[in-house]
């Protein structure tokens, strides 16, 4: 018995640190990254780096980018080395590298700058990475300007189900007697395959967290196809829209999906189908022939 | 209740498991469940692949057009060309796709979804593409289809642009959804059926198989003469056929022991009974003269011989009726050891003027016991003398193929009749019983001869006419062996 309390103490503890890990990146340690064996991917390994002061960490950081071991490699292997570099009071690191540069090829080129500033981003205190070639502004291929960069500018990886994107949404749900809106801001996390007009109506048929708002449709709907054209979406369910037996009274259904899909600021009308068809009066009472638009007198 | 739970318990005993109710059923169920559960991996992933490699042939291929069109009206660097933009839409709509424009710094200037526009992608398939190296991928889980196809600049510069489509082919993971769902139920009603077909097979052969059991348990609890019925299946019949065989075997051997022990008990006490004759009737005679008493004692004497030999012939028959193992095998010269018997057996011969001719077709050689088999041959040429008549003759002839030598003993004696031909190798058993003992036969020594020429795995037959005489014909293998004999 007491072996057990034991063990189970330690493993909890064990556990414990874990995860407390996982939550709070420790501040002295830095993804450097590099390509990998491919030369086509870019890859991290971890440094650490116990300064405080930007200008040092950067150094450092710098030093590590030049590295090259058997797994990863440098993506200054191709030349375009750094001529000088300044931080900004407005938080912006200023970098002047060769003229070189423009005879990389373009994906070389991507792979050099992604690195760069993901690597750098991780400063406190630099918020953008602005590039200068022989002193004059960076230019792309077709002769404008590549303004300041963050990890902002650059979409990662694939649009598979490895790379999640995670937003904020206003959603609307149904209230305990059905018969207003209640709303409130939603966390969705979706891949590139998924557009967010389309996570946002999952989410309302996969029903709400909060306990004091309600489900409109049942969570066997099915969303058959979505697709936004000039602010009008087009939303086509399955049948099981039509056979949900609940005590939500149908404008509430309706402009639940419209008002939260409004709310994503891409839409401003939306026309519903079901099963393709647009010719059905929604539960004997709304007729989906038109295109319905926002509605807020509903929302309590 | 309680039997029934230290049952099932003592059925999970190892042994146990190995038994036709639990083999049938679940072999029933296997060959059925196993079948449909390939048919249903085959079927759904032969229908995945090919409902995705056709959506993206055909995606492809609408790429490679548009990636021409793009080509030659410069859409990347100009991108104000409606029919492009047309031409993407129709295959936003007809796919539910989300298709990117990227241009040569890696920055997307379309997007059908609107939400990366302006940002620049790292994905090491567009870098291929960007390469010249166009890329398809499938994801048969999930459904997930990307692909990246390159736009090449009209003026020869290389790749200035890569369409990118990625979707989700929720067509295929519906129907294999659906698919999934018929399989599922096939497979469980296959598995009742064959659950039930496999019990029901289990109540049809395992029941009437209990019946048997109980028929013949109740044999072996000692009722000997009763006969198990009949089956309704065949093979089951066959079953009591074969025991009811075997207990008619039995029942014929016991009722040939007692035979053999009332037969001998009875031989026996015959020169006994005549030995206390003689003696009896000697006694009753006050002043019997002493040739009397003579004679009488010559007659006991000759009793006693005659008890003497019933005697050695039963342990001679005893000896040769034990088991196999007991042979003493050599190689023998067959000829040399019939001349021998023949050599023995003269004096009875010239007694009788009974002509002894001894053919020797070849030289045989084989393996067999010496003793046993010259005692076999020495009681056929003895009867052959002693059957006789005056002035007979009695040929042996000795020949030999490849596998077998034969011995032939013929005689020009009174012969057997023909309804007595089957017995005379049964123990005791005498065509004429005066006769034989008239010659001093026990009845014992054709029993015998059979006997030892069967421990050589070999056959006797018999062959004759009353008054014209017998033929006896002796087969015997060249070489012995221990494997089943030969017919």
């Amino acid at each position: 018995m007491k072996k057990i309390f034991i063990f189970s103490l330690l493993f909890v503890l064990v556990f414990s640190t874990g995860c407390a890990k996982k939550d709070t990146q420790n501040p002295y340690e830095f993804k450097v990254y590099y390509l990998d064996n491919s030369r086509a991917e870019l890859k991290y390994d971890i440094y650490k780096i116990t300064d405080t002061k930007a200008e040092n960490i950067v150094g450092r950081l710098f030093e590590f980018l030049e590295k090259t071991d058997k797994d990863s490699f440098s993506v200054f292997e191709n030349g375009a080395t750094i001529n000088s570099w300044e931080i900004t009071g407005q938080g912006v690191i200023n970098i002047d590298i060769r003229e070189s540069y423009y005879s990389m090829d373009n994906g070389d080129a991507l792979l050099y700058r992604a690195a760069i500033v993901k690597t750098l981003m991780q400063v406190e205190g630099i918020n953008y990475v602005a590039f200068t070639v022989n002193n004059s502004n960076m230019l792309n291929s077709n002769g404008t300007v590549v303004g300041p960069l963050n990890e902002a500018s650059f979409v990662d990886g694939g649009y598979d189900e490895y790379n999640k994107k995670e937003t904020q949404s206003r959603l609307y749900f149904a209230n305990a007697d059905g018969d207003k809106l209640v709303a409130g801001n939603v966390k969705i996390i979706y891949d590139g395959k998924v557009s967010i007009l389309q996570a946002v109506v999952q989410k309302i048929i996969d029903g709400p967290e909060e306990d004091n708002a309600f489900s409109v449709v049942g969570s066997n709907t099915r969303l058959l196809s979505l697709i936004e054209k000039d602010g009008i979406c087009y939303v086509n369910f399955d049948s099981a829209f039509l056979n949900y037996e609940s005590p939500v009274l149908p404008e509430i259904t309706l402009y639940a999906i419209v008002n939260s899909l409004c709310d994503t600021g891409r839409v401003n009308k939306v026309q519903f189908m079901v099963e393709g068809n647009s010719d059905i009066v929604f539960r004997d009472k709304m007729s989906l022939n038109h295109l319905y638009e926002r509605n807020l007198d509903i929302v309590e | 209740m309680k039997t029934f739970f230290s049952n099932t318990i003592s059925r999970f005993n190892f042994r146990r498991l190995i038994s036709l109710k639990i083999i049938i059923p679940v072999v029933s169920v296997i060959l059925v469940v196993g079948p449909i559960l390939i048919t249903r991996a085959v079927v759904i992933n032969s229908y995945c692949s090919k409902s995705m490699e056709e959506k993206v042939v055909n995606i492809r291929s609408q790429c490679n057009m548009l990636s021409s069109i793009m080509s030659a009206n410069r859409y990347i660097t100009q991108q104000n060309d409606p029919d492009v933009a047309a031409r993407i839409e129709q295959m936003m709509f007809t796919y539910s796709a989300r298709i990117l424009i990227i241009d040569r710094d890696f920055t997307v200037i379309r997007d059908t979804y609107k939400e990366d526009y302006g940002k620049t992608i790292v994905n090491k398939n567009v870098i291929s593409a960007f390469k010249g190296k166009s890329f398809t991928g499938t994801n048969k889980k999930t459904g997930y289809i990307d692909i990246a196809i390159p736009v090449y600049a009209m003026n020869a510069s290389g790749v200035e642009g890569v369409i990118y489509v990625t979707l989700q082919d929720k067509n295929m993971l519906e129907v294999r959804e659906y698919l999934n769902d018929i399989f599922a139920n096939i497979t469980l009603v296959g598995f009742l059926i064959s659950l039930l077909f496999g019990v029901g097979s289990v109540f049809f052969t395992i029941i009437p198989l209990k019946k048997l059991t109980v028929s013949i348990n109740r044999i072996n609890e000692g009722n000997k003469g009763m006969h198990i019925e009949g089956r309704k299946l065949i093979e089951l019949n066959r079953v009591s056929q074969a025991v009811n065989e075997s207990l008619d075997k039995i029942r014929t051997m016991d009722e040939a022991k007692e035979e053999f022990v009332s037969n001998v008990s009875h031989e026996l006490k015959t020169p006994m009974t005549s030995m206390k004759v003689l003696a009896e009737s000697l006694m009753a005679q006050d002043c019997a003269p002493v040739e009397m008493y003579r004679e009488f004692m010559v007659d006991i004497i000759n009793e006693i011989d005659r008890e003497n030999k019933i005697i050695n012939d039963l342990l001679e028959l005893v000896k040769v009726n034990r088991a196999e193992s007991l042979l003493n095998i050599s190689t023998v010269n067959v000829n040399e050891m019939v001349e021998l018997v023949l050599k023995r057996l003269g004096p009875i011969a010239t007694n009788k003027n009974v002509e002894l001719i001894f053919e020797s077709f070849r030289s045989v050689v084989a393996e067999i016991d010496e003793v046993k088999l010259g005692l076999a041959i020495n009681n056929l040429v003895e009867n052959a003398i002693k059957y006789n008549t005056e002035n007979g003759w009695v040929r042996v002839s000795v020949n030999a193929d490849h596998r077998y030598f034969y011995i032939k003993v013929a005689d020009s004696g009174i012969g057997i009749p023909a309804n007595c031909l089957e017995q005379i190798f049964d123990r005791f058993y005498r065509v004429d019983k005066a006769r034989s003992r008239e010659t001093g036969g026990t009845g014992l020594g054709l029993s015998i001869t059979k006997s030892a020429i069967m421990m050589h795995k070999g056959t006797i037959k018999v062959y004759s006419k009353e008054n014209e005489g017998s033929t006896f014909s002796v087969r015997i293998p060249l070489h012995y062996s221990t494997a089943g004999g030969e017919a």
